[in-house]
């Protein structure tokens, strides 16, 4: 098995300036990703998990700041690049797709015009080899008219054929990763099927690996090999696939898990977070998932907890697993204070 | 078999498509096409499918605010599809909506106390220090703090928005409420308390539901019984447990294989549907979903399959189970 890490990210911190100063939506964030892998970056609404992503991507908006950390992408530290090399990584190894590909896509141009743009510009290909290039990438991603697609514009093509076309896009550079930052919440099931699988018959067929943001712990289950789980800015758990589903371990993620409604077991009641996410500017001192949590103790409130090792590089940001491997507070009935 | 609150036969809603220089008509949207079904008192009925299936519109038009184009809305017996502007606005009061956008449905001038105090306004229900008193019990009924009462909408998050449109929804004491797609703005941790919150009123106060929403997962948690459409059409009606356990129309199986199941380990036999959902302007002949389904037979090519009884409250529009099919 291959483990080399294709991009790792140190320590990222992103803030915003705004008219009620500086509030940090990213911090201090590490993660990792190995080639030909797919990590699934989780989370809820506001809990920085786009944020992440387009810092990756240097695509903040213009009141976005990353204020500290590195990126690491083939050797190269991303924030320290200039603006003209850092469009090179975005043109050649690092493509992006985003949850509604409408937006995505200019209206008054066609698919064809569209897809040749980067080839053109990034490889340097002449009119006639891009447009080939093009139609062989429509086929690429399941259409079988794509002669006629090229003529099209997007308003004509339905929100699945609109995400294959950014994914035409995005596999024209022969990405190394590919961030897809929720790319099929906008889409209904049946079509959201189509579309993950196309994703995973593209991964494996071009070795590219996926960074893959998204709310969805069913999309999770179904696509990624490890997760990391980010609650307000910050990374609360870390793990492979499996570990994380099978033995959830930061309070954060066991209520995430349990709020799901489950399709096979019928529940009396579902069960649900009390409380509601604190606001990116509110300055908290201990942990930040505290006052929701119903396993919550004095400490917590105060100082705030480290990322501690379980096994396997499962990562947890609680108290609970101060004390390594084999302690559990409730079932050991220590007191906590 | 229990007392049917609301029965619905043969409804259709149609919009027009204009065109050329005298705006003429030129086409029908069939947005609701032909549907029939009932809803039971105390239960909630789930409506589920894809976006443009005719979900919400089926919605809108029980409660007139579209105009059905054809069919009857019985509730309570009185058909009120077809009834004069006035009379319907008094028969609004036991008939009342919760939408999805929390965000866009309440007017952000207004602050809650005046934003659930203004359907009893609007239909001149109690005095005003009676009204009060009815505030701040549906806040408290909805679990917002009453303290709250002077904010304005865009103090709270989107889950207390939503309570606060149920508090709107529940101060004219309704006998039934369509909701609309109302917790898939959510996250899904909050999700789960409004649906939660709504089980509960329900028990509480003697509810009828029509629960509308694409998510499969949270249609099974609260409904009784389940409506799947299909490009305006109802493709199968069952209690929960049919639909979920023994689907039987080829649509409602790829709908439920589709939904992604938070266990990695669970590896499902994914029946995935080529193409997209036709545009229902121009929906296909005879059986609308025979273009994507895998089990098709020349007679669904030219033959519209009608809502057939299976038994024990099982209905299916699909000619793979017209017993003269053989």
């Amino acid at each position: 098995m291959i483990d080399e890490k294709l991009l790792i990210i140190n320590d990222l911190k992103t803030a915003f300036s705004t008219s009620m100063g500086s509030v940090t939506v990213v911090d201090d964030v590490s993660l990792y990703i190995k080639k030909k892998e797919t990590l699934a970056l989780v989370g809820e609404s506001g809990c920085g998990k786009s944020m992440t992503s387009l810092s990756i991507m240097q695509l903040l908006p213009v009141n976005g700041k990353i204020m500290n950390g590195e990126i690491i992408f083939n050797n190269h530290n991303l924030v320290e690049l200039s603006d003209k090399e850092m469009s090179k990584v975005r043109g050649n190894d690092i493509a992006m797709i985003f949850q509604e590909p409408m937006t995505s896509l200019n209206p008054v141009l066609t698919i064809g015009d569209q897809i040749t743009e980067g080839l053109l510009l990034h490889r340097k290909l002449s009119k006639k080899e891009a447009k080939d290039r093009a139609v062989a990438l429509l086929k690429l991603v399941g259409f079988s008219r794509a002669v006629e697609v090229m003529k099209e514009y997007p308003h004509q093509l339905s929100g699945g054929m609109r995400q294959r076309v950014m994914i035409a896009m995005a596999m024209s550079v022969d990405p190394s990763l590919l961030i897809a930052d929720e790319p099929t919440t906008a889409l209904d099931v049946t079509i959201q099927a189509q579309i993950l699988e196309l994703m995973q018959e593209l991964k494996e067929k071009f070795d590219t690996s996926i960074l893959l943001i998204t709310h969805d712990l069913g999309v999770v289950a179904e696509m990624a090999d490890r997760v990391v789980v980010m609650y307000a800015g910050e990374v609360v758990e870390e793990a492979d696939a499996l570990s994380l589903f099978e033995d959830p371990s930061h309070p954060y993620t066991q209520g995430l898990i349990k709020s799901v409604p489950s399709l096979d077991v019928q529940q009396e009641r579902l069960y649900s977070i009390p409380g509601t996410v604190p606001a990116p500017n509110e300055v908290t001192v201990g942990c930040r998932f505290a006052p929701r949590c119903a396993q919550a103790w004095e400490r917590c409130s105060k100082e705030k907890p480290s990322l501690y090792q379980r096994k396997n590089g499962h990562q947890v940001r609680c108290f609970l697993y101060e004390l390594g491997e084999g302690t559990n507070y409730n079932e050991s009935g220590a007191t906590h204070s | 078999m229990s007392q049917a609150l609301l029965t619905v036969k043969n409804l259709s809603k149609h919009f027009p498509i204009k065109g050329g220089v005298f705006r003429r008509t030129v086409g029908q949207v069939k947005a609701v096409d032909n549907i029939s079904f009932s809803v039971n008192k105390g239960e909630t009925f789930g409506l589920v499918g894809e976006s443009g299936c005719g979900k919400s519109t089926t919605g809108r038009t029980l409660i007139r605010l579209l105009e059905p184009t054809a069919g009857e809305v019985l509730f309570e017996g009185k058909d009120i599809a077809r009834l004069a502007r006035k009379e319907m606005q008094a028969v609004r009061r036991d008939l009342q909506m919760v939408f999805q956008d929390p965000y866009a449905s309440l007017n952000p001038q207004m602050t809650v106390g005046e934003l659930i105090e203004e359907p009893m306004k609007v239909h001149g229900l109690y005095n005003k220090q009676e009204r009060q008193k009815r505030v701040k019990k549906m806040m408290d009924l909805v679990g917002l703090n009453a303290q709250y009462i002077t904010r304005y909408p865009h103090e709270f998050s989107g889950g207390q928005r939503q309570r606060i449109g149920i508090a709107r929804a529940l101060s004219l004491e309704p006998k039934l409420i369509i909701a609309d797609e109302p917790v898939s703005a959510l996250d899904v941790s909050i999700q789960s308390q409004v649906v939660n919150l709504m089980d509960d009123l329900q028990k509480e106060l003697d509810l009828t539901y029509i629960f509308i929403a694409h998510d499969l997962s949270v249609i099974k948690h609260i409904s009784d019984r389940v409506g799947v459409m299909y490009l305006g059409r109802m493709a199968e009606i069952a209690p929960k447990q049919k639909i979920y356990d023994q689907p039987l129309h080829p649509y409602t199986k790829a709908l439920l294989s589709a939904v992604p199941v938070p266990d990695p380990k669970v590896k499902k036999e994914r029946i995935i549907l080529s193409g997209d959902v036709p545009s229902p302007s121009n929906p296909p002949s005879g059986c609308a979903f025979h273009p994507r389904c895998p089990k098709a037979f020349a007679r669904c090519k030219t033959e519209r399959p009608q809502l057939l009884d299976i038994g024990e409250e099982h209905f299916v529009a699909c000619h793979l189970y017209d017993v003269d099919e053989g």
